[in-house]
């Protein structure tokens, strides 16, 4: 509505137009699908289309990564996507095998279930910290964090990221006699449990992919003292040298990347078929809240020789919608695989 | 009558399903369970049966089960829970909003004469209003004739919860014939009574004596749960009158 | 593969409820629902949908959130929640029986995977919601698929294959063929996860063709689950309109 005749000076005109946060607030999906929406008619000199935050759609934000903060804890580490923010602390406790009620065989190469079975790595999400308007602090763990924790757990297992003899504490009996005769069997006669506890400090979208970052390089960033058993005590002891501590081995780094599926047309509107759809990385929490669709995949690949990497997928995870397919599946996983190229490189100056 | 064909949620409905009318003018009417995706794509989103009527060219998806959802021009039973200083308030089908039905709308009331009902009162009634977007409204009385049409409080009987499908079976103006509820008939025989039946899958039976009562509303329930034949109701009937 | 078993709306108190058998799993769901919501979880344009999932055994924990989570945007995409605004519509899954691989007691349970009870709570959900006639846009069919080393695929594993397998992957499928819940775990190759795609496809698909030809008998081919999901409802509604027999 352009108005025919100028305003006078004298008088500010009536504005005829909002500041874009309020059409945000106001009809938030018409306002990202004019953000993604190709120029018409299409120009070759205009800028191809941003989300409303300024990223492309495929765009993630870059992490921003420290380790080592919390100097009370066996390790910790600090992950920032964008306004994402998150701490990760692991605790590491001695669970004594007396207290295991089944006698568990050890040395077998069963890692994962041993691990799993005994419920060695204990994930923790809080989300109540005030770190949103949506998670009030003090209340119960939400769905949310409690979902979250599920699934770090599940892929914590499923993963094995961490052998199970990195966790045990073993005793090798001395010889019985002097010709060094009998003995030397090992036995397990402890185990460390790691409790890791992640806490939100900062929410705007995505948090698998944070929490997750996070937990790694805080088990990367963890050193567990050394310990032995004592048979004359018969416990447990930890030596409080530094230097005898030794790091936690990983196994290798999977990489979760999160996308939200945004479609055309809005919930609760029927017809119109063939409306657009966009895939957008790394959602933030104004966009998780227009998308109901959401897909993530964990990729964990190896370095080909010719640089090339090849990718194994070790988690995908796709619900609340039909819009993505089998093409859509698939491209996901060619960003996953980007992505975990980013994340290397990032570790490589971190370490 | 051959059983029509069963349909999903989503399911497409094949052009040839539908009605047929031999007079154009009558504008395709969909019932319940079917919706209309602009242009013209009519889906259900019920599973059931898929009814047609050519005379009236109207299209619906016949099912027996779940709540009652209320629909303007229904006779339901609704109880009395509470009353507002212009209306009362009362409970259609458990754990909803209550319907409120204004304290004029009965036959020749005035404000110096309103019906006194007390918590718990069962009272016949039509919905006037329902949308999705409110809290239903009822009333008992005919807006245009000012008349009762038999609505207003029921005194007496007992209430008795069947599902939907039953109830619309029990609405039909020959239950026996049309519904094959041939109970109803097995049973009037020998203990007379009186019945309201509310699309909301209620039922309100009134006969001489609680005993008598209990019978015809049991009656009704086994019949329901027990999806019963025509040979099933009639042993039905003569076991629960014989233990009378 | 076993035939997945089901009966509905055998619980009359509730608005709808099913139980349905597959693999050794057996579960009962129960619906109720248009009705008021607490006026924290109350959405003005939509229904809210409430989705419970408890255990054979004790209460259920994070991993029956996580699922609940799963199921919860599933349902949200089917049912179509803006024809009931400011309601509630609640949706109850109690497991009964687990196969005997999937105890608590036994050594060889694979305790990170939620996933092998999912289609069976999934599909569960639809049949109580069927049976509570809520309208729904679509139906949708779950499957259960592993891949074994040699990217041997499976649908509807046995025990062993489970055992054996490198990844699990769930995947429902709508009426119309479009991918709505894709559940994977373990270690595969995107070609893997495609061949399981297909696979998944194949077997929802077999059902809806047979909407097709909807006023034929139905067939019911054995290796198609759409087609029994059909079979079951059909049955359901058949019984419910026994007394038109009689009519003429």
């Amino acid at each position: 509505m352009a108005a025919s005749k100028p305003p006078s000076p004298a008088i500010s005109p009536p504005s005829l137009s909002f500041p874009r946060a309020t059409f945000a607030k106001l009809s938030p999906h018409p306002f990202l699908l004019a953000h993604l929406q190709p120029p018409t008619p299409p120009s070759a000199n205009t800028t191809p289309p941003h989300r409303p935050n300024g990223r492309l759609p495929t765009q993630f934000r870059p992490p921003n990564l420290h380790t080592g903060s919390l100097t009370h804890a066996s390790g910790s580490s600090v992950v920032r996507l964008g306004d994402t923010a998150v701490v990760c602390g692991i605790r590491a406790e001695i669970l004594p095998a007396s207290n295991v009620g089944c006698a568990y065989t050890c040395g077998g190469s069963d890692d994962d279930t041993e691990i799993q079975a005994l419920g060695l790595l204990v994930p923790n999400v809080e989300l109540s910290t005030g770190c949103s308007p949506a998670h009030l602090p003090g209340q119960p763990p939400s769905p949310l964090a409690q979902t979250l924790a599920a699934r770090l757990q599940s892929l914590l297992y499923a993963t094995n990221l961490i052998g199970a003899d990195e966790l045990r504490i073993m005793y090798v009996s001395p010889p019985a006699d002097d010709a060094g005769e009998g003995g030397g069997a090992e036995e397990v006669k402890a185990w460390w449990t790691l409790y890791i506890d992640i806490l939100f400090i900062s929410l705007d979208g995505n948090p698998f992919d944070a929490a997750w970052a996070s937990l790694l390089l805080a088990l990367k960033d963890t050193r567990l003292p050394l310990a032995y058993w004592d048979p004359d005590l018969a416990c447990v002891l930890c030596d409080d040298l530094v230097a005898n501590a030794k790091r936690l081995r990983m196994r290798r780094w999977p990489v979760a990347s999160t996308f939200a599926v945004y479609s055309a047309q809005e919930r609760g509107s029927v017809g119109g078929d063939g409306a657009g759809k966009w895939i957008l990385a790394d959602p933030d929490a104004f966009e998780e809240g227009l998308c109901r669709e959401s897909v993530t995949v964990v990729v964990d690949c190896e370095e080909a020789e010719g640089g090339g990497v090849k990718t194994r997928i070790v988690r995908l995870e796709k619900r609340g919608g039909g819009s993505a397919g089998k093409a859509e599946i698939k491209e996901v996983v060619e960003m996953a695989t980007e992505r975990w190229r980013v994340w290397r490189d990032v570790l490589k100056g971190n370490a | 009558m051959a059983l029509s064909p069963l349909v999903l949620p989503g399911d497409p409905i094949p052009p040839g399903a539908l009605p047929t009318s031999s007079n154009p003018s009558i504008p395709l009417k969909l019932g319940p369970g079917l919706r209309h995706i602009p242009p013209d794509r009519i889906v259900p989103v019920v599973a059931g049966e898929l009814c047609i009527d050519h005379k009236k060219n109207a299209v619906w998806v016949e099912t027996n089960g779940g709540r009652y959802i209320p629909t303007a021009g229904d006779l339901i039973l609704a109880t009395v829970h509470h009353s507002t200083s212009d209306s009362f308030s009362c409970s259609i089908s458990p754990h909803t909003p209550f319907a409120s039905l204004p304290h004029l709308a009965f036959a020749g009331v005035t404000r110096k004469t309103r019906p006194q009902l007390n918590p718990g009162s069962l009272v016949y009634a039509r919905i006037a209003l329902a949308n999705k977007h409110m809290d239903p409204e009822i009333e008992c009385v005919n807006p245009a004739t000012g008349k009762s049409d038999g609505m207003g409080e029921l005194k007496g009987g007992m209430l008795f919860d069947v599902s939907l499908g039953m109830s619309r079976r029990l609405m039909m103006p020959n239950p026996s014939a049309q519904g094959s509820m041939v109970i109803l008939d097995e049973i009037a025989e020998k203990v007379p009574f009186e019945m309201a039946v509310g699309r909301n899958g209620r039922v309100w039976v009134d006969a001489e004596g609680v005993a008598k009562t209990l019978v015809v509303g049991r009656a009704i329930q086994e019949t329901d749960e027990g999806n019963l034949g025509v040979d099933e109701q009639r042993k039905v009937a003569k076991r629960l009158l014989r233990d009378l | 593969m076993t035939l997945p078993d089901a009966s509905l709306s055998h619980i009359h108190r509730a608005d709808g409820s099913a139980t349905y058998l597959q693999n050794g799993y057996s579960i009962i769901g129960g619906v109720n629902g248009p009705i008021e919501v607490g006026r924290r979880d109350e959405l003005p344009e939509e229904a809210t949908i409430d989705v419970i999932v408890r255990p054979a055994v004790g209460v259920g924990g994070t991993r029956e959130r996580h699922l609940e989570s799963i199921i919860h945007s599933t349902l949200q995409h089917v049912i179509l929640i803006q024809n009931h605004p400011r309601t509630l519509i609640q949706v109850t899954l109690q497991v009964i029986r687990m196969p005997d691989s999937d105890t608590f007691n036994s050594k060889k349970r694979q305790f990170s995977s939620p996933l092998r009870i999912l289609p069976s709570l999934l599909q569960t959900a639809l049949l109580a919601l069927l049976s509570a006639s809520i309208p729904l846009s679509t139906t949708f069919t779950a499957s259960l698929i592993t891949v074994a080393r040699g990217s041997n695929t499976v649908i509807n594993p046995s025990p062993e294959d489970l055992q054996n397998a490198r990844s699990t992957h769930v995947l429902a499928f709508s009426a119309e063929g479009d991918l709505l819940v894709a559940e994977s775990q373990g270690e595969f190759e995107i070609g893997d996860w495609e061949r399981v795609f297909e696979m998944g496809l194949h077997a929802a698909r077999s059902g809806s063709e047979n909407r097709k030809g909807a006023d034929s008998d139905v067939v019911m081919l054995d290796d198609d689950q759409g087609g029994a999901l059909r079979g079951l409802v059909q049955q359901k509604i058949e019984k419910d309109q026994k007394w038109k027999e009689n009519i003429k």
